[in-house]
């Protein structure tokens, strides 16, 4: 399953420090530190920012109030938060509250599409990224996009680890690795 | 885990965290060690108290990377220490690997996911092994010599950080396949305890390489600029 990504906007460094060890405790999440002027490349599945950090880019954050928890004492009706003065075992729940109800992401297709397979399998037969792009007659980007995905739903980054998959699965026989 | 000071029992850093035995090994230093604090096992090993406790923190803590009193080590202790892990994998880790692998193969005869998998293992140990040779061989000893400008002649040579990379990123991908691709018949024991075994050189190897990119590296290419 899809690690969730939190994103902490705080100018602070122990309080952006302290929520990022208490998220480590109660969930496998990759936790990020971002600005609104420099977001990850995939929007976050929870944003943890500070109140100047909201005031000053509301305009990003007003669209995100379902996915954004301000670190405050002052209870919100628009916006998630987490109050830092609470007990640690009280944040704790807190938080293990707020990324329980976010909504999930989109359930990820861990199935190779056949044009994946077909990729995988000049891979593991030990094709260059410009020959499986000949040999599909695709481009070396939509190549690429393709490596990108079967690395993503397999967790598996090494050619070779690539190719003993393509045996394991019937893709590729193991004289041809 | 904390970060550990030369005054800490040894036996405390080891109790705490028993994946630091094979750092501490590899540097001669058995159990047994009593409440001997870090700075008195160095003393009895003739190895420099500042040098132990930074190694034991590179890895004891998995989030905090020592860069600035690891880039304090002078060029021949680091390269001691590295010469040590390198013989330390081929010797001891690798060979530990194998023994589990083999048993774990062998609890599953008809089993060929077993056998694909040991198939990758071998290729990253043969190219471990490539890299062993090459770090043994020429890369640290041109660099010894350099550091004791011994040698004139020699350009500084380049450190090679993608291979050590790319064998970590094998273990990796290794220790993903048996735990999701894994079928068939076979001993979940001994099959725990191969993963715990790749799982150690792999985490191992994670801090070597950071020692390599981060600390050795440099030194080279200062060692360059001088010449």
């Amino acid at each position: 399953m899809k690690r969730p990504l939190v994103a902490i906007v705080c100018s602070d460094t122990l309080r952006r420090e302290g929520m990022r060890r208490l998220l480590g405790i109660i969930s496998d999440a990759e936790v990020t530190d971002a600005s609104p002027s420099s977001p990850p490349d995939a929007e976050p599945t929870l944003w943890i920012a500070d109140t100047d950090a909201v005031v000053q880019h509301s305009a990003f954050f007003a669209p995100r109030r379902k996915t954004t928890a301000i670190i405050t004492s002052v209870p919100s009706d628009s916006f998630l938060t987490i109050d830092p003065s609470a007990h640690t075992d009280v944040l704790l729940e807190h938080l293990q509250e707020i990324l329980s109800s976010l909504p999930s992401p989109a359930a990820e297709q861990s199935a190779l599409s056949q044009r994946e397979i077909d990729v995988l399998s000049l891979l593991a037969r030990g094709c260059i990224n410009k020959e499986i792009a000949d040999r599909l007659s695709i481009s070396i980007n939509t190549v690429l996009t393709h490596r990108k995905n079967i690395t993503a739903k397999l967790g598996i980054k090494s050619i070779s680890g690539l190719g003993i998959y393509a045996v394991m699965n019937g893709y590729v026989s193991e004289s041809d690795i | 885990m904390k970060i550990i000071t030369a005054d800490t029992p040894l036996s405390e850093v080891i109790l705490a965290d028993p994946s630091i035995i094979p750092v501490i090994n590899r540097l001669g230093i058995a159990l047994g060690t009593d409440d001997r604090s870090v700075t008195e096992v160095a003393a009895a090993h003739r190895l420099s108290p500042d040098f132990l406790v930074t190694i034991i923190n590179t890895f004891a803590s998995r989030d905090y990377f020592p860069a600035t009193a690891l880039s304090r080590v002078d060029m021949p202790t680091m390269l001691s220490y590295l010469e040590l892990t390198d013989r330390y994998y081929r010797h001891f880790q690798i060979p530990n690997i194998e023994r589990h692998f083999n048993a774990l193969v062998a609890s599953g005869p008809d089993n060929s996911s077993l056998t694909l998998l040991r198939r990758l293992f071998d290729k990253a140990k043969t190219d471990l092994i490539a890299l062993i040779d090459s770090d043994l061989k020429s890369l640290f000893p041109t660099l010894r010599a350099l550091s004791a400008e011994r040698n004139d002649n020699d350009a500084v040579p380049e450190v090679d950080t993608a291979a050590a990379e790319a064998v970590e990123e094998m273990l990796a991908d290794l220790l993903s396949m048996i735990v999701r691709n894994i079928s068939g018949e076979y001993d979940p024991n001994l099959c725990y305890a191969t993963i715990v075994a790749v799982a150690g050189l792999r985490t191992d190897l994670s801090k070597n390489n950071r020692i390599r990119n981060l600390i050795l590296r440099p030194a080279a290419l200062e060692l360059a600029s001088k010449r």
